[in-house]
């Protein structure tokens, strides 16, 4: 088995976000500000990777009738877990992200790479693919996240851009994420139906 | 039945080991959480008593047991003080817990509100805040999307200051706020609602009315164990006291 390519795919092969299509809510709700795109990524690569490996390492134990609500409380002890450190070390972000942090807990993506992955496969591989998904997720939200900044308040990083440009507000708005993510999904449709022709 | 009892002792040790989890992380966090929640009690305060230096928390135990506490803010005007105090108003009503911390002065006209946590169901009190928040497309369009914290200056808090406690409050007008020039308002001692948050701006005057009487006895009490510490009430002493 090659590692490598178990963490790659998730970057781009199944990317979460352009591929999967999951994890599109807080794609479009908290893209608002790079920042908070890279809390939001880190945040649910947290859960993922650790979701990922108690649900590898208790897959045995665990019979198939209650599988599903024993591995939304793992997700929800880590989400609870991630919520509780924002909240005390860094308010700011905890504050911008919002609802967005306890609703991970029901994102179809941690609970589908459960279990369609981590519950049939070994601790590392289920480590991978936790960090290769975290990752590709990440780069979504990044680039989504600074195209709004970016046109939508003149920032980057909280930095202004442009002197004197005027910024169209739309794009901080939720139009402006439909559309750019739409946008974003339209590429990696025809990038992909390309390489199947 | 055997797997029966199998699955209930593997959810039983995964919640059980779940909540152990949570319990120490809640543990370490508390301290830093409280801290901030602290802090910004003490912003709110401050926000809700404009130009008067807050001073001491006091806390009180009302003739009733309960307890009550309230923030007293001080201000020199014309070389003479002048005080104003700031309470906590909790308010539980139908699916709708609304916190605010409340300025008055001296003659009980409300300097400040803040309304700064609400729990409710998904369309009634929370619109006091996302509607008039900055939050909001009129938020967005006046460019200041990124300040979530600041919820002091919403239309909805603005339209309480100068509203006089020791008179009725009244709801003038339903829905959407009125176009009314905002001097009328504290001239009438009315507040406009908010379409889908009407109960709720209710529970917040009903809230005001009974947090003021507490206000109100628990300046008494404080006053009185002051001028008992003063050993100025006659036949008490300071070593009685103690």
């Amino acid at each position: 088995m090659n590692y490598f390519n178990e963490f790659k795919k998730g970057i781009w092969q199944k990317n979460p976000v352009l591929v999967l299509n999951l994890g599109l809510c807080p794609a479009i709700a908290v893209t608002t500000s790079v920042i908070n795109s890279l809390w939001m990524a880190l945040a649910l690569t947290f859960v993922l990777v650790f979701s990922n490996m108690l649900v590898s390492l208790l897959k045995n134990f665990i019979p198939s009738s209650i599988r599903i609500p024993v591995y939304i409380t793992i997700i929800a002890t880590l989400v609870t877990v991630v919520e509780l450190v924002l909240n005390a070390f860094y308010p700011g972000i905890y504050k911008s992200l919002g609802i967005y942090v306890p609703l991970i807990t029901v994102n179809c993506l941690v609970l589908g790479r459960a279990e369609a992955f981590a519950s049939k496969n070994g601790i590392f591989i289920s480590v991978l693919d936790g960090l290769g998904i975290g990752a590709g997720f990440a780069l979504i939200l990044f680039f989504l996240g600074a195209l709004r900044e970016i046109l939508g308040a003149n920032t980057f990083f909280g930095y202004t851009v442009i002197k004197g440009m005027q910024p169209s507000s739309m794009m901080i708005l939720a139009p402006g994420a439909f559309f750019t993510l739409g946008i974003m999904l339209w590429g990696m449709n025809a990038i992909n139906s390309g390489k199947k022709d | 039945m055997r797997n029966i009892i199998k699955s209930a002792v593997i959810i039983t040790l995964v919640v059980l080991f779940s909540f152990m989890i949570i319990f120490y992380a809640g543990r370490i966090t508390f301290p830093y959480i409280s801290m901030q929640e602290a802090d910004r009690q003490n912003k709110t305060v401050e926000s809700v008593l404009p130009e008067y230096t807050v001073s001491e928390k006091v806390s009180v135990t009302l003739d009733n047991g309960e307890k009550f506490s309230y923030w007293e803010g001080t201000k020199t005007v014309d070389g003479l003080e002048k005080k104003a105090f700031a309470f906590t108003s909790v308010i539980y009503g139908y699916n709708v817990d609304i916190k605010a911390i409340v300025g008055v002065d001296e003659e009980n006209m409300i300097l400040g509100i803040s309304i700064f946590q609400q729990t409710e169901t998904p369309g009634s009190a929370v619109r006091l805040i996302e509607m008039t928040g900055k939050e909001t497309t009129r938020g967005a369009i006046h460019g200041k999307i990124f300040s979530r914290d600041d919820v002091t200056g919403s239309l909805f808090h603005e339209q309480f200051r100068g509203i006089e406690l020791d008179k009725k409050i009244l709801i003038s007008d339903k829905g959407l706020r009125s176009q009314k020039p905002d001097n009328e308002i504290p001239y009438r001692n009315s507040i406009t609602t908010i379409t889908g948050a009407t109960m709720s701006a209710k529970y917040i005057i009903d809230g005001l009315e009974e947090n003021l009487n507490k206000l109100v006895k628990a300046r008494l009490i404080h006053e009185q164990d002051l001028l008992i510490k003063q050993n100025l009430v006659p036949g008490q002493n300071k070593e009685e006291i103690e």
